[in-house]
This record gives C-alpha cells, sequence and structure tokens, in this order.
C-alpha cells in the first residue's frame, strides 16, 4: 500500500481528476433562483420608494375593508349568516386565541375572514419601513418626496386609529403595550407628520392633506381634545370624500365588505339598519334591501346593503360627513343641530330641531351610527359613548361573549414581559 | 459556496485515503480467485432449472453461481439456466433470488459430460443473502446490515390482490409504515408514515426513489379542492411494473441520505429484463369500485319543520332513492389492460411495458385514466461495464368527486336535513348532488421518469456506481364552477358566477449520484470502503389564472371572465452531499460500519454552513458461530443488529430569508408586501436514531420471526414560531428550537404452517407500537403542540360544568384549567390536551392458503388503535347545521355548552382505532393444458375483494351520532391534521384479474 501504487491505478487517477473538477464545479452549486420575492436589501434602493408607499396604501386598503367588515359584524351593524366557524364565533364576540394571525385574502374563499389585526399591523409596519427609507433619502433621490411621506405618515396613522380604537390594547414592534389612548397618541402624532409633508407637497398634497386632518380630528376627539378636533375638522372642503380603493382582481384587492354581504351571502343587515327613515323618509344614507333568501347558513334571512354595490366599490377613509359630525360633537348645542342639519341637507333629509344637551348628543350619536353605517366607526362608538353590545343569544341561538373591545390574538401576547 | 466546497474537500480527502487502503490486498484477493476450484481439468458445462417449491412454477431471474469464482449465470424466463465453461471436478453452486432462501449443493461434473442441476426454492422472508440497494452504496447483503430495511414483494402482491395503485401495494404490509387511507374516490391518495410522526413543522413524508432516481414524494398534488389536494404522485407508477419495494425507516438506516432522510426511505425498484427468449406477459383487470351500504351506514339526519316547527327526520339515501328513482352513489367500473415483454441475452436485456386503465368512482363524474409506458434496458458489453437505463412515461387524467368549499357531494349528504326538504336542494345542504356533478375538478398529469445506471468495475476489488436521473412532471389542474343559470338559485354562493381555476405545475427534480467502494479481504476479514457523493435539485413552478363571472352557463374559458387574475411562484432547492463509509467483516458473520456524511443545502441560513451526519452500526450473524452449531436444528439462522445514526430534515426553501412578496396595488400598480420574516442561522432539523433487533429464522426457515426497537431524537426541531403581528411580518418564523422523542417496537413474524404439496398455508403479522413526545419548544407557545405531549396531540377548550336554569338558560358554564386548577370561565380558559391524533399500535395479519400447487386464497387484516380523530362531519351536524338527533333529544348541558360557548369541533372528537378485513382474494393458476389453448405458457386468475368489512371500531357513534367510518383521514395536505369534513370515506373493491405469459 504505498501512494505509487495508488497512481499507479488508471481509475483512481481518474478518480482524482473528476474529484479536482467537482471541486472546481462546486462554485455556485447550491445557488437558486427566487424569482417571485424580493429580499428586504433589494429595497434599499431609493428608485423603489414609490413602489414601497404604493405597497403601504395596498395593505392598508386590504386590512381596512377587513376592519370595516370585521368590526360590523362585532358591533352588530351585519348579523352572522354564515355556516363558517370563524363567522360564528366572530359574531359571539369569542375570538379564538390565535384569530388575528390571518393575513390578507389572496384566493377565493366561500367563508368570511374576521381577523383584521395583522393585516393592519402589517400597514403599520410596511407605513414605518417605507418612512424610514424616505427620511434616509434625500429629495435628489427621491423624487415626490415630501407627498410619499404624507402618504406613508397617512396610512400609518390610520392603521393606529383602527389597532386603537378596536383592539384592548396596542402592540408596537416588541416594545411593552400601550392603552388604546397611548396608541391615538401615536396615530395623532403620524397625522401631524403627514399634514406636514403634505403641505411641503404643495397642491399635490391636498387631498392627503385633508384626510390627514379628518383623521387627526377624529384622534384628538377620541382623546377628549374638543377644540383641536374642531379646529381639524373645520378645515375639511365640503364634499371632501378620500377613499380606500378596490379592485375587481385580484382577490385581496375586493372590497370584502361589499362581498361578504351582497355576494357571498355570510353576513346580513342587521334589522337595527333595515327600512329606516327621517321624518317618513327612507334614509338614503342606510340601504338596505331584502334579499329574498337566506344567507349560506340556510337559516338567516338575507338583507344585503345598498351603500357599496361592486367588489371595487371604494370605502370611505376620511369624509366631509364625518367631520361635519366631529364638530358637531366638539361644540354642542347649536353648532352641533347646524353641524346636523349640514348633513342633512346634503342627503335631503328633514332638518333636525335640536333638543336638549343630551337629546343633542343622542343625536349626534344616531347620526354617527347612520351616517358612518358600515365604514368602520362602529365598534369605536359603542366603546366611546358606552352603547351596549348584543346580549343574550343571537337569531341562530348561539350565545354573545360578554368582549366588547377586541382582544389581542396570543401570538401577540406570548413572552412579552 | 464556501459550505459546498468545504464538503466538497472533506469528502474527497475521505474518499482519497480510502482508496489508498485497497490496491494490495486487491491482488490477494485477485491471486485466490485466479486458483478457481480444486481439481480444475477438461471444462464442461452446468443445466439446469430453478422452481418454486410450493407452486412448481419456474422461477425467473434466480442468480446460480460457482462458489469461490465470478462464473455463474441468471435464471431465464423458464426458470431454466446454463454455465459454460466448468471445470471438471467438484464445485459448490449456489442459487440466490429475492424472497427465497438461499440454496447450495455441491456436484461433481466430469470432462466434457454436461451435467443437469435442478433447484427447488422455498421462499424466506430472512434471506440473509439477498442483496439490498437502499442505504447502501451500491448493494449490499442483508447479513451485512445492520438495521432493518422493509422489503415488499410487489410483483406478489400485484399478482395476488386487488391493489391498483402503488400506495395500495405498500399498505400496512411492512412493520412500522402506514399508508394513511384516501379518500372514497378514484385518483386520490394519501400520506405515507414511517415509524409515526417526528417533526412539528416540516413533513413527515418520507423522501422515495424509484431505481435510484429521486422522485416527487408530494402526496397533496392535484387541484385545490376540499379539505386540500389529495392525489399522490406515488401512483403515477404502474404497480405492474415493480419488481419490489425497500423500506428504511429512519436516520440509524438513512444516513447516507442525508438531509431530508430522517423520515425514511423508499426505494422502488422495478422489473427488469431476464436473459432468454421474448417472454410477454399480458394482466387484463377489470371490477368494480362501490361504497358499501350507506344507506345502513349512514345516519338518520334531522331538522324542524319550517312551517310547523316538528322535528323530522329522514334517511338522505332512501329519500333521495324514493325522489329519483336512483341511488347517489353508483357502482363504478374499473379496467385496466396491461402488457411486457421482457428477455434478451446476457450481454443486452430489456423491459419493456405498456398499461392502459380506466377507473370510475362511487359517482359518475369521479373517473380517472391511465396510461404509461416502460422500458429498461440492461447493457453489459464487458465484464467490466454494466449500463442500466430506466425510462418511464406516464399520462393519467382524473377526476375528483369533491369540490372545493362546501359544493362537494358529501357535503350535501352530511349536512343533510328534512327542513330543507322544501328549498331548491331538495334536503340537501347547499345544493344537490346533480348540481354537484356540474363542479368540474380535475388533473391532468403527463410524467418522465428516467434514469441512468452505470456501473464499472476496473478491478476485481474496485466498483465505481455513476447514477443520473430525472424525473419530471407537468400538471394541469382545474376546478371549474359553471355559471349557475339565471333563476337559479345560488347554489355555488360567491360563484354562481362562475369561476374558473387553472394551474400549470412543473415539477422537476434531478439526481446525480456517484459511488465508489472498494473491497479486499485478508484472511477473514474484509473491508468494503466506500465514497460517494450526491447532488439533488428540485423545481418547483406553478402559473395559476383564475377567471370569475362568466356571461353564461356555456363560457368556460377564463379568457371568457368577466375579471380575471393570475399567478406565478417558483421554489428551487438544491443539495450537494459526500459521504464516506467504512464497512469491516469479520468471518462473513460479523459487519461493523461506519459512515459520515456531509450535506450542503440551499434552504440552509447563510450563518450554517453545512450538516454532518454519523452512522455506526454492527451485525451479527450468530447462527453461524461455530459454537451456535449444536442449535441450528431447531434455530437455522440469527442475525443480532444494531444501529444507530443520524440524518436530517431540511427546512422549507426560502425560509432562511427576509422577504417582500410582489402584490397588486392601487390602480393596478406593482407594489410588494412583507412575506417572510426570516432566519439567516436556520438550520436542518437532526434526527438521532438508535436501533437495535433480531431476525430469527426457526425450523429451516419456516417460521421467521423479525423485532426492532427504535429510540429516536429529532433535535433543532423547527417551530414555527409565530412572528408577533406588531412585527409587521405575516406568518411564522422558522426556529430551530424543539425536541421530539420518540420510540418503538416493530414485529415481524411468518409462520409456514403447512408446507405440503396439496395443502401450504403461510400465517404472518406485523405489529409496531409508537410513541412520541415534545421535550422542548424552546419557549414558543404553539396551539398545535405543548411540551410533555405527542406531536400532533388534540388541544381544544373542555368544558367542566354547565347547568341549566330553570329557565332553562345555561348556566354555570366552565371550561378546565391547566395542570388541575380549578375550573375557569370559558373565555379565558386554556385548550387543554384530549388526546393523540395518530396511532400508537397498528398492524396487519395475513393468511394464504395453497390448494394443490394451484388455488391460493389469501386475507389480510389490517388494524390500528391508540388515537383519536375529530369528525367535522359529525360535530358541525351536531352544532352549525343542527341536524343530529342529540340536538332534538333530551337536553344536556354539557352538550348545549359545546354547542354554544366554545369551538365545537369537541363533539366531533372519537377515539379511531378499528380492525379491517382489508383484501379478501382467490388466485388459480390455470392447467398448462388449459393455458395453452389461449397459446400462453402460463395463465392465473385471480378475484380479489379490498374492504371487505370492519371487524372492530374503538367507538361508533359521538353523542349519539353514528360515526360512517373510522378510518376517514383527512388528506395529504395537511400534515397533522386531525380533524376531517367533508371527505368521503374510504370505499370498497372488487377486482378480477387474468394474467397470461406467453
Amino acid at each position: 500500500m504505498s501512494t505509487p501504487s495508488l497512481f499507479r491505478s488508471r481509475s483512481a487517477r481518474v478518480g482524482l481528476v473528476l474529484a479536482a473538477q467537482l471541486l472546481t464545479a462546486c462554485q455556485g452549486v447550491l445557488d437558486v433562483s427566487l424569482p417571485g420575492n424580493v429580499s428586504a436589501s433589494a429595497l434599499d434602493a431609493p428608485s423603489l420608494a414609490p413602489t414601497l408607499v404604493d405597497g403601504t396604501q395596498a395593505d392598508f386598503e386590504c386590512a381596512f375593508t377587513q376592519y370595516v367588515e370585521s368590526t360590523a359584524l362585532w358591533s352588530n351593524e351585519v348579523l352572522n349568516a354564515s355556516g363558517g366557524a370563524e363567522v360564528v364565533g366572530w359574531s359571539a364576540r369569542f375570538t379564538r386565541p390565535e384569530a388575528g394571525t390571518a393575513q390578507c385574502p389572496t384566493v377565493t374563499s366561500n367563508r368570511g375572514q374576521f381577523t383584521p389585526y395583522l393585516p393592519l399591523q402589517v400597514a403599520r409596519g410596511q407605513a414605518e419601513f417605507a418612512l424610514t427609507k424616505l427620511n434616509a433619502f434625500t429629495d435628489a433621490q427621491v423624487p415626490g418626496r415630501s407627498l410619499l411621506i404624507a402618504r406613508a405618515a397617512l396610512y400609518d396613522g390610520f392603521s393606529y386609529v383602527m389597532l386603537s380604537e378596536g383592539y384592548c390594547q396596542v402592540a408596537v414592534d416588541n416594545g411593552p403595550l400601550l392603552t388604546p389612548v397611548q396608541g391615538l397618541a401615536l396615530a395623532e402624532k403620524q397625522f401631524t407628520d403627514a399634514i406636514t409633508a403634505a403641505k411641503a407637497a404643495g397642491s399635490s398634497g391636498t387631498a392627503i392633506l385633508n384626510a390627514a386632518l379628518v383623521g387627526r380630528a377624529r384622534v384628538r376627539i377620541e382623546l377628549g381634545n374638543k377644540p383641536g378636533a374642531d379646529a381639524d375638522a373645520i378645515q375639511i372642503p365640503a364634499g371632501f370624500v378620500y377613499t380606500a380603493t378596490y379592485a375587481t382582481a385580484p382577490v385581496r384587492r375586493r372590497n370584502t365588505t361589499m362581498e361578504d354581504i351582497n355576494l357571498k351571502f355570510h353576513l346580513s343587515v342587521a334589522p337595527a339598519y333595515r327600512g329606516l327613515t327621517v321624518g317618513g323618509i327612507a334614509d338614503p344614507r342606510v340601504i338596505a334591501s331584502d334579499a329574498k333568501r337566506v344567507g349560506i347558513d340556510a337559516v338567516t334571512p338575507e338583507w344585503i346593503q345598498g351603500k357599496y354595490t361592486a367588489p371595487d366599490s371604494p370605502l370611505p377613509l376620511a369624509t366631509w360627513d364625518e367631520a361635519q359630525l366631529i364638530m358637531a360633537e366638539a361644540e354642542g348645542g347649536q353648532g352641533a343641530v347646524d353641524a346636523i342639519n349640514r348633513l342633512r341637507t346634503k342627503y335631503n333629509l328633514p332638518q333636525y330641531t335640536g333638543g336638549t344637551p343630551a337629546e343633542i348628543m343622542t343625536q349626534i350619536i344616531e347620526e354617527r351610527r347612520r351616517t358612518l353605517w358600515l365604514d368602520g366607526h362602529q365598534i369605536s362608538d359603542h366603546l366611546r359613548f358606552n352603547i351596549p353590545f348584543a346580549t343574550g343569544v343571537d337569531q341562530k341561538g348561539v350565545r354573545y361573549n360578554n368582549e366588547t373591545c377586541i382582544p389581542l390574538p396570543l401570538s401577540e401576547l406570548t413572552g412579552r414581559p | 459556496m464556501s459550505r459546498s466546497r468545504t464538503i466538497a474537500a472533506t469528502a474527497i480527502l475521505l474518499a482519497t485515503a480510502s482508496l489508498l487502503a485497497a490496491p494490495t490486498n486487491a491482488r490477494a484477493e485477485s491471486h485466490a480467485t485466479a486458483r478457481g476450484p480444486a481439481t480444475a481439468a477438461w471444462a464442461t458445462i452446468i443445466t439446469g432449472t430453478v422452481t418454486d417449491q410450493r407452486s412448481g412454477l419456474p422461477l425467473p431471474g434466480a442468480q446460480v453461481i460457482i462458489i469461490g469464482t465470478t462464473t455463474g449465470a441468471m435464471t431465464d424466463d423458464k426458470g431454466q439456466y446454463r454455465i459454460p465453461g466448468v471445470p471438471a471436478g467438484t464445485v459448490r453452486l449456489r442459487v440466490r433470488l429475492l424472497g427465497y432462501g438461499l440454496v447450495e449443493r455441491t456436484v461433481t461434473v466430469q470432462d466434457g459430460t454436461p451435467a443437469v442441476v435442478n433447484f427447488t426454492l422455498s421462499t424466506s422472508p430472512l434471506a440473509l443473502d439477498a442483496v439490498v440497494v437502499t442505504g447502501t452504496p451500491g448493494g449490499t447483503q442483508v447479513r451485512e446490515i445492520g438495521n432493518a430495511v422493509g422489503r415488499i414483494d410487489a410483483a406478489e402482491i400485484a399478482r395476488t390482490s386487488p391493489s391498483v395503485n402503488v400506495q395500495q401495494v405498500i399498505g400496512q404490509r411492512d412493520p412500522g409504515v402506514i399508508v394513511q387511507p384516501a379518500a372514497g374516490m378514484v385518483g386520490a391518495g394519501s400520506a405515507i408514515r414511517i415509524r409515526g410522526t417526528s417533526s412539528l413543522s416540516l413533513t413527515n413524508q418520507p423522501i422515495i426513489y424509484v431505481d435510484g432516481v429521486r422522485i416527487d414524494n408530494s402526496a397533496s398534488a392535484g387541484p385545490a379542492i376540499r379539505q386540500g389536494r389529495t392525489a399522490s404522485r406515488l401512483n403515477d407508477f404502474n404497480p405492474e411494473d415493480i419488481e419490489s419495494i425497500e423500506i428504511i425507516k429512519g436516520p440509524a438506516a438513512a444516513t447516507l441520505y442525508g438531509t431530508e432522510a430522517s423520515n425514511g426511505v423508499i426505494q422502488i425498484l422495478t422489473k427488469r429484463g431476464k436473459s432468454g427468449a421474448p417472454r410477454l406477459d399480458v394482466t387484463l383487470r377489470t371490477g368494480t369500485n362501490y361504497m358499501k351500504d350507506p344507506e345502513e351506514r349512514f345516519r338518520y339526519t334531522y331538522g324542524k319543520n319550517p312551517n310547523t316547527a316538528q322535528v323530522d327526520s329522514f334517511n338522505i339515501f332512501d329519500y333521495y332513492k324514493q325522489l329519483t328513482g336512483k341511488s347517489i352513489f353508483t357502482n363504478g367500473q374499473l379496467g385496466n389492460v396491461d402488457g411486457s415483454v421482457s428477455g434478451g441475452s446476457d450481454a443486452a436485456r430489456y423491459f419493456a411495458s405498456a398499461n392502459y386503465g380506466v377507473n370510475h368512482g362511487i359517482v359518475d363524474y369521479n373517473w380517472e385514466n391511465t396510461a404509461g409506458t416502460r422500458l429498461n434496458l440492461s447493457l453489459l458489453p464487458s465484464a467490466k461495464w454494466k449500463l442500466d437505463t430506466y425510462l418511464n412515461y406516464s399520462q393519467n387524467e382524473t377526476r375528483f368527486a369533491q369540490a372545493a368549499d362546501g359544493f362537494g357531494i358529501w357535503d350535501m349528504l352530511v349536512w343533510s336535513s328534512p327542513s330543507l326538504l322544501n328549498t331548491p336542494t331538495k334536503g340537501f345542504r347547499y345544493a344537490n348532488p346533480d348540481i354537484a356533478g356540474q363542479i368540474d375538478s380535475r388533473s391532468k398529469v403527463s410524467r418522465f421518469t428516467g434514469g441512468v445506471d452505470l456501473r464499472y468495475q476496473p478491478t476485481s476489488w474496485l466498483t465505481q456506481q455513476l447514477k443520473v436521473g430525472d424525473d419530471n412532471g407537468q400538471t394541469t389542474n382545474q376546478v371549474l364552477f359553471p355559471r349557475v343559470p339565471f333563476g337559479d338559485v345560488n347554489f355555488f354562493g360567491a360563484r354562481s358566477g362562475g369561476e374558473k381555476t387553472l394551474e400549470a405545475v412543473t415539477t422537476t427534480f434531478n439526481t446525480l449520484d456517484y459511488a465508489a467502494t472498494a473491497k479486499t479481504e485478508v484472511h477473514k476479514i474484509s473491508t468494503a470502503t466506500s465514497a460517494g457523493a450526491q447532488y439533488y435539485r428540485k423545481q418547483v413552478s406553478l402559473v395559476s389564472a383564475v377567471g370569475s363571472n362568466f356571461a353564461t352557463p356555456d363560457i368556460t374559458t377564463i379568457g371568457g371572465a368577466a375579471s380575471t387574475s393570475s399567478g406565478e411562484t417558483f421554489v428551487e432547492n438544491k443539495t450537494l452531499g459526500m459521504y464516506v463509509q467504512e464497512v469491516l467483516g469479520f468471518s462473513n458473520r460479523l459487519f461493523i460500519t461506519g459512515a459520515v456524511r456531509g450535506d450542503a443545502n440551499s434552504a440552509f441560513g447563510s450563518d450554517f454552513k453545512a450538516a454532518y451526519y454519523p452512522k455506526l452500526s454492527a451485525s451479527w450473524v450468530v447462527s453461524e458461530e461455530p459454537f451456535f452449531q449444536p442449535y441450528t436444528g431447531r434455530i437455522n439462522s440469527l442475525k443480532l443488529r444494531g444501529a444507530w445514526g443520524e440524518a436530517g430534515q431540511q427546512p422549507d426553501v426560502f425560509a432562511a430569508l427576509r422577504l417582500y412578496a410582489p402584490q397588486t396595488g392601487p390602480g393596478g400598480v406593482p407594489v410588494v408586501t412583507p412575506s417572510s420574516f426570516g432566519n439567516p442561522a436556520l438550520r436542518p432539523e437532526r434526527g438521532k436514531e438508535l436501533e437495535v433487533g433480531f431476525d430469527l429464522g426457526l425450523f429451516n426457515d419456516r417460521t421467521t420471526l423479525t423485532y426492532t426497537h427504535y429510540n429516536k431524537t429529532t433535535t433543532d426541531a423547527i417551530v414555527l414560531a409565530p412572528n408577533r403581528p406588531s412585527t409587521g411580518f405575516p406568518g411564522s418564523t422558522v426556529q430551530n428550537l424543539g425536541k421530539v422523542r420518540n420510540w418503538g417496537n416493530e414485529l415481524g413474524l411468518n409462520v409456514n404452517v403447512l408446507n405440503g404439496q396439496r395443502v401450504g398455508w403461510d400465517f404472518g403479522v406485523n405489529y409496531a407500537t409508537a410513541g412520541n413526545v415534545v421535550d422542548d419548544l424552546g419557549g414558543v407557545i404553539l396551539q398545535s403542540a405543548r411540551v410533555g405531549y405527542p406531536v400532533g396531540g388534540i388541544f381544544f377548550q373542555r368544558i367542566a360544568t354547565a347547568d341549566f336554569s330553570p329557565t332553562g338558560s345555561l348556566i354555570n358554564v366552565t371550561c378546565e384549567s391547566a395542570g388541575g386548577a380549578p375550573p375557569q370561565s370559558c373565555s379565558t380558559a386554556p385548550q387543554v390536551y384530549w388526546g393523540n391524533s395518530t396511532p400508537t399500535w397498528w398492524g396487519s395479519v395475513t393468511n394464504s392458503v395453497t390448494l394443490f400447487e394451484k388455488l391460493r386464497l389469501g386475507a389480510n387484516i389490517d388494524f390500528q388503535g391508540g388515537f383519536h380523530q375529530v369528525d367535522g362531519d359529525v360535530a358541525f351536524g351536531h352544532t352549525t347545521f343542527q341536524n343530529s338527533a342529540k340536538v332534538y333529544g333530551a337536553p344536556d348541558p354539557i352538550f348545549a355548552a359545546y354547542q354554544t360557548v366554545i369551538p365545537r369541533l369537541g363533539l366531533g372528537y372519537f377515539d379511531a382505532g378499528f380492525a379491517k378485513l382489508r383484501e379478501l382474494s382467490a388466485s388459480y393458476q390455470l392447467p398448462s393444458t388449459l393455458a395453452g389453448r389461449t397459446g400462453a405458457q402460463t395463465a392465473s386468475v385471480t378475484a380479489a375483494w379490498r374492504n371487505v368489512m370492519t371487524l372492530w371500531q374503538a367507538q361508533h357513534d359521538i353523542w349519539g351520532t353514528r360515526i360512517f367510518d373510522s378510518e376517514t383521514r383527512v388528506p395529504g395536505s395537511s400534515e397533522l391534521g386531525f380533524t376531517y369534513q367533508t371527505v368521503i370515506p374510504p370505499t370498497s373493491q372488487i377486482v378480477l384479474t387474468v394474467r397470461m405469459s406467453y
């Protein structure tokens, strides 16, 4: 046994040559293609800043419709007409510990999705990721940087609004859990940043500016800063509407609020929103009609809504209507009556004559219930105005739970100090 | 790159060192070989026939050699062999054939006088001298292997059982292996489990090779239908082409397969040609698939009459028959034609086959068309070279019985209710059977699997083998909901306007496998030094398109839809592994094997370079020791074995990376969204296993007993630690945090009770136990797994107390707490452990009686126990759909609490143990005179019945609702799923097979 004997063997020599070749060939042998995804480092390019902000908007808009329909069911704007366990549980305000970890849907499902928490957090994270990048770039590197900052901050602010209004606690990254009031304060800061950046963007930032003002007014009224809320709301031009946009395709871009009521029959308009009138005149803000069929549960009479007519119908995010209601709440008294009547005029409804401060407040709550129906406000109004949540059993005998705000999912709470 | 170079360099150094050891000893072996048999003189010829002891049939493919030489021959299709050039004198012949006991005989031949030596072989499950090719470089005798190797005689099973696909051939025929039941529709497949489950997050499916070529082992292929994709790619292969199947069961045996082999390895070996005149084999199969006694097995369903509020009940099967004059289910016909031709010379052999089959399920729109062809060539241009090629092409099309999201036939049945009688669904839920047939869920697969196996033996001591293989599948999946005509009730919910989903899936598996083995023998010590390298590449690309809302029911193209969307995904994974192995043999009785393998994999994190897997095993054929000879009258073979080894399980292919996924943004602009948090330190799971056991042959191997005990520990188990949603990333982060222990016992007993020519009786039992426990989850709290409980444990909240108030309201409802604490409010109570969802004991009993060498009667019983499942059909009947007797029976506060307070699946929980008479068969070998009338040399007829009856069921009802079939399971795509819902239960088959050989 010696080395020369080895090299006298032709096969051994061939083997060694092959091994050497193999060693050389190993260069890159494990490289793989990843054409369907983008690594985080690839997003450092300034040219991709608009893509990040567009992505933020898309994430928020998907989260928003999830939030709207989920809180509509939670706060009884609609009834559960589904057989799906998730819908039944959510309808009874019973959240499973893992609920809230589902992403925005990307494929058609025949059951509704009632877990807006993760989509909202993804939107918030995306917005702040985009803001971090934008703040590190220069105007020279990113044309229209101020407008992009304003847009990202706006969606960040509204994400905080939803997370604070609907949920019992607010989580931000790995920091300590915040109270809803602290969450709303963060939202106010983001709206302020958006207002500053939108103003810097000039006329192209007007829509963002107005939306951010409505958002900040909403936060301020909830935080008890009535003068601040009134000051922001009063700036909103008549007829202003800033919407979350939707499309018929892909699935992730659909208005699921419309779809799950009118097309999938998982939800049915609650009796409290059927046939509403003002002074005998049908209230055009709350359009509900009998579909003359039962829901997917084969039990619940199906009433569909007429506010959103197609899967690509936009959802209002910040409106002059809401600004008027904020002004009414902030000003009270005759100011409130005037604000309500400006709304009634818009909708060709009889004028409101006013009453005691308590009656006016009750009327403001009722006007909000109707005007902002299926806009994602009712859960907040229930909590703010101590409107009782449903108790007892629902129309199918399912017993309501006693939750009011939405608990955070277990995955958010696990391992926190 | 650096990690792959590190492994390459290590392996090459080790390989070089091992090869240095070979030449001197090789010369010694050559010298010994050159001596040849004693008393050499003039050459003569030995011929003869090798036949089966029981049937008297010729045995092709048996290897006959003159011991101590390389001279020998293989029997042809008539069982005949011919060894020319035998020197006159005394020689000892050895005959070896897989599945039969080795036979040796001493013969004295005269100068120039041909000798005729016939052999009769008896089956022997032990077969210590059979060669195993799985888990060993180049092939090794069973006696040398320190781990258990399962071997299934697929050709025999195909001949005598009603198995119509590969999964049914594997079945539960080897201890420790379970092929989970498939849904009751043709074309459905299922997952395979070896030694239970050990991975918390990754697949528990073994990897599969066909003739050394890695293949797509997906058990969740086909269109996305109710409860997941349900086709198994394993069933693309024709069972008639398979000679045998080898199974190695865990890390101790599968070390040389490295990363991905921790769940075991299944190797399918296809038939090869045997030298001789062309032999034509034709198999004709016909039969029927049917649902056994659905009317009797299905419960009555209940409901309140919406007009009278009276509770009514009915049997939906009887009702439908009365209504329409026909049954909901039909008897689906199956037919299959298979032909093969094989033969060749000593230098070139061939096996070519073609098959075509049509298989119909229990509804007329469930069918499967299969077609395939195979060509296996073996070329032996010289004594040094051997080239085997394997080419297989198959084309299958399946239309499934189930659809997506609640519109399958079983959905409509199980949640039927008399309350729906006056609706357009006529008592069924959602739709009715006629409507269900309009949904078109189908899959079409074209698949090529091919390999080249080049074996080069330049010297008597060195063997090199290079395998190159490719497995390429092109699949088109479709789910079509046609538009429901105007004026009809919206049966299809959101899809009532019509929807079509198309997927084009391309899977490519490439195999490159090189192995070199140098063997030496000095005195009584032998060595076998092996080194090898393997490279695997897997690519899966999927292009999908969805169209929604058609103008009319006739329009069914995606382009004709009002709205369309599309998608594309691409997954790629590469593995480079190298190994060295040393086998030391002492007196051909004691063998010690040591090996190490190193792997780099594209799925590993950037901070992790390579995984190394060691192995050590020993095998001792005690019965051949001199001291054992006084006992060999009864114990004719006894092998003790033990093996310790490691293997891995690779993480998901891109789990290490932080990724953003493309999406559509406002106005249709392209955007990205967070998709994966990533883990740069990601590494494979490591399975470490120790197995010990013995193979015992008694009374001339008429009774054989094999036993194996194993202990496996999976470290670095991948835990899907849920991301805190506030990180802004969805899903989970893959982390190596867990630890799982598995243990179990496997027993195989085969008894040749009677061995006469008039009556032969073989009896066999396989029995396995398996347990596992999660030891560590790294502090992560999961819903699906808890420390101290098994993988796949079932966790739900459990009602502790509930009462009715005087007015009938539920009061005092509490749920159990963890750790024996007092019950608490169900709003805050944790989910607690209910039971294990994977079998903890299972096995089979086989009986085979042969009468007058011609008629063989067979019966197989399968059983499983010690586990639970959740029957979603029953659970939702008790709750959401309110169609069970219990709902309208005497009020029960606990039941009512489950109905209304907590998630309802607990009302479907049951003990899923069962025993089934799986197969009955009768096979008759026609007399040669009768066979000759058709021109055939041999012919046989087999009648076989699969899923004959349930012999035992651990639990018959759940809260008063009858369980239709305890064997129903979640389809293959759900690894640890235990809740099945709207899955069509397994069906039965009766199959008549005629085989003719020309």
